[in-house]
């Protein structure tokens, strides 16, 4: 690649970025090609300006070890045209889309999951605080019937339930906490498949990808 | 360096370079230390991200006939960088550790 002249070196690495949305490649060719520019505005000259920035592969490698996961595998699969691409993508599609079905099913399965569980806890504690009421009612109706101690009985039960119920309520409420957390949680593990955010909080946390 | 701990440091730098005043990407590669290793290839995918996440704003600029991309910080920008300071007594405080010059609860 020596002495590639700028047109040269872009183009190169236009379709070193085929397999990128069409956007996405141009946005990143023009930024390079801002690059390059800058570099012979600084007295460089177009030859020693393309040549530092290293081979369009090699450029094009680093854009794409950039990208998270699902679209830097649809990325690397290059075949040299996005046409290509798409091709394949719909002469495989009763693959893929079976598997993409599965999976996105799978995700939203863990999903319901952890709202299921969040929903039964409130419902475990609903259904013993009716005890008060039904127990009142109980009582009343047995002591009509000329069945006290049977009714007192059944208020006993009734209150114990309601006891009982506003303790799982606490319980519910922290619980709930807990399944927001983890559902939003969750919501973000599958969003970092397709989008790469930025390093909130300590730099030191663990990011996705390893490459640089 | 770690990679994961280089990516920090390029975030945080890259913000710096543009905290006093507005710049562009070639001004952005030339200020930031040369030992981060920032490439162009690697400084795009950094501005994206940092974009994406509100830390910076971009506009189009003309420039001798061409759009120059000028970036600006952003306050969510600013209150990173003092977040990415304040840590520093903490990994200070680790480095000495490390170093084995201090031990853990008394010294």
């Amino acid at each position: 690649m020596s002495k590639m002249g700028k047109r040269e070196f872009l183009e190169a690495l236009r379709c070193e970025l085929a397999g990128l949305p069409a956007s996405e490649a141009d946005k990143s060719v023009a930024f390079i090609e801002e690059m390059i520019d800058d570099r012979i505005e600084d007295g460089s000259s177009e030859a020693e300006a393309v040549a530092a920035l290293g081979g369009p592969s090699e450029v094009a490698r680093s854009i794409v070890a950039e990208l998270p996961p699902i679209p830097k595998a649809i990325a690397k699969s290059k075949t040299g045209s996005a046409s290509v691409n798409w091709i394949l993508a719909v002469a495989l599609s009763p693959i893929w889309v079976t598997l993409a079905l599965v999976a996105a099913s799978a995700a939203f399965s863990v999903y319901v999951l952890i709202w299921a569980l969040a929903f039964s806890v409130w419902l475990v504690s609903g259904g013993l605080l009716l005890g008060a009421p039904l127990g009142l009612i109980m009582f009343v109706y047995c002591v009509a019937t000329g069945m006290p101690v049977v009714g007192v009985w059944q208020l006993g039960g009734g209150l114990l339930c309601f006891g009982l119920g506003v303790f799982c309520l606490f319980g519910a409420k922290r619980a709930s906490v807990w399944f927001i957390e983890a559902s939003r949680k969750y919501a973000a593990k599958i969003k970092s498949l397709f989008v790469k955010a930025p390093k909130s909080g300590r730099f030191d946390e663990k990011g996705a990808a390893h490459e640089g | 360096m770690d990679a994961q701990m280089k990516r920090g440091f390029l975030e945080a730098c890259v913000l710096a370079s543009i905290r006093t005043e507005d710049s562009y990407g070639y001004r952005i590669l030339r200020s930031v230390p040369d030992v981060l290793g920032l490439t162009e290839s690697t400084l795009y995918p950094l501005l994206k991200r940092l974009e994406a996440a509100g830390h910076l704003t971009v506009r189009s600029v003309e420039h001798n006939g061409r759009l120059r991309k000028y970036y600006r910080i952003t306050s969510e920008g600013r209150a990173r960088l003092d977040e990415f300071v304040d840590e520093w007594d903490d990994v200070q405080a680790i480095y000495r550790f490390i170093r084995g010059e201090e031990a853990r609860g008394d010294a």
